[in-house]
């Protein structure tokens, strides 16, 4: 019987991707166009009564409209794209096997200016290895129990076949 | 791709909060280029230059700024855009600022401090104010009463509160041109008599 292959990346995830952020990319530019309008429609309210509360009320849509911005570009589309960025180097890369019994770390690492990971050690007899999974990816190698056959490239988990769950 | 979806609500709050505090320099410099942009564009929109508006600076500690604005706004002529009405304290962190007044109230006391800067008074508004009491220097009348400490009566007390502080003498108070105005005409031969209609209408009131 075969055994089961757990592939961590796709072609077509990829794709998904880059659809959600071209998407987040149109909502916040159609929310920084609303805000633009907000202020603008303010300022045309504007008299020597109500100076201070439209300074005030334009004041806040542009920064917490700015925080909103910052906050979908940095962590959504940011992500994102480091994501894609990392799952094409994966899906293009050389395989390497590595087998034993798999032990997923628990602590997450952030790479500055990448993904975040987790440690994965393979245990072979006296033959200790340890590889890095995409903490996103992790959830998919959670219910992998036993001996596994671990595909990765550049020291990076990117399959999973488990060659004997009862060991 | 990358499931950002977290299961739980409170895991995803947590994420969104490590996710702000990892680039929290940049939120934070954001709110500080916006304050310091909302506030220059708002002074583009609401201020103009000294040419085009009339500015009344006065020396209390309690100005309704925008009722007196309003009142004056009424008589001002049509070239003029705007009047703006300060106290002293405006120009506490630029003091330059006060040098582009056009109209000061002071209190008597504090007059000499400034009297270089004040244009003596022409004959016309001698003749027109001399009943109201004047603020005279070696001969010369710099100043307009606009308040009078013993009667307790002077112009616009809807707007401006002469009173003293509790430890300080009640004051007469006075209105003066500036000698670098753009609008007192006659005075120092500048263009237009704006600061004059002004000044005509803050007695009236």
């Amino acid at each position: 019987m075969e055994n089961k292959v757990i592939e961590l990346y796709d072609r077509q995830e990829i794709e998904k991707g880059q659809l959600s952020n071209q998407r987040w990319t149109v909502a916040i530019c159609i929310f920084a166009a609303l805000c633009l309008a907000a202020c603008i429609t303010l300022c045309c309210l504007l008299n020597l009564r109500n100076e201070q509360t439209i300074l005030t009320a334009v004041m806040a849509i542009v920064v917490v409209g700015g925080w909103v911005i910052i906050y979908v570009l940095t962590s959504v589309i940011g992500e994102n794209k480091r994501q894609i960025v990392h799952a094409r180097n994966m899906l293009g890369g050389e395989r390497s096997e590595h087998v034993g019994r798999m032990c997923i770390g628990k602590d997450k690492i952030k790479i500055s200016g990448s993904i975040t990971i987790v440690k994965v050690t393979l245990t072979d007899g006296e033959k200790t290895e340890t590889l890095n999974v995409n903490a996103s990816r992790a959830d998919k190698l959670k219910d992998v129990n036993g001996r596994v056959k671990l595909y990765a490239v550049h020291g990076y988990a990117v399959a999973c076949e488990v060659c004997d769950e009862n060991d | 791709m990358p499931s950002t979806a977290m299961r739980l609500p409170a895991r995803c709050a947590m994420k969104m909060i490590k996710n702000i505090f990892s680039k929290l320099y940049l939120y934070v410099l954001w709110a500080m280029f916006s304050v310091i942009f909302v506030g220059w564009i708002f002074t583009m929109i609401t201020d103009t230059i000294p040419k085009h508006k009339v500015t009344v600076y006065v020396d209390v500690l309690s100005l309704e700024e925008i009722g007196l604005r309003e009142e004056l706004e009424k008589s001002k002529p049509d070239d003029i855009k705007m009047v703006k009405a300060y106290p002293f304290t405006y120009a506490t962190f630029s003091a330059a600022s006060i040098l582009y007044g056009d109209l000061y109230i002071i209190k008597e006391s504090d007059v000499e401090e400034y009297l270089s800067s004040f244009s003596p008074l022409s004959e016309d508004l001698l003749s027109a104010y001399t009943d109201r009491g004047l603020y005279v220097s070696e001969g010369v009348a710099y100043g307009i009463k606009v308040y009078d400490a013993g009667t307790e009566t002077g112009c616009a007390t809807a707007y401006i509160n002469y009173a003293p502080l509790p430890e300080e003498e009640a004051e007469d108070y006075y209105l003066f041109f500036n000698r670098e105005s753009f609008h007192t005409g006659e005075l120092n031969g500048s263009e237009d008599d704006a600061a004059l209609i002004v000044a005509d209408a803050f007695l009236s009131l």
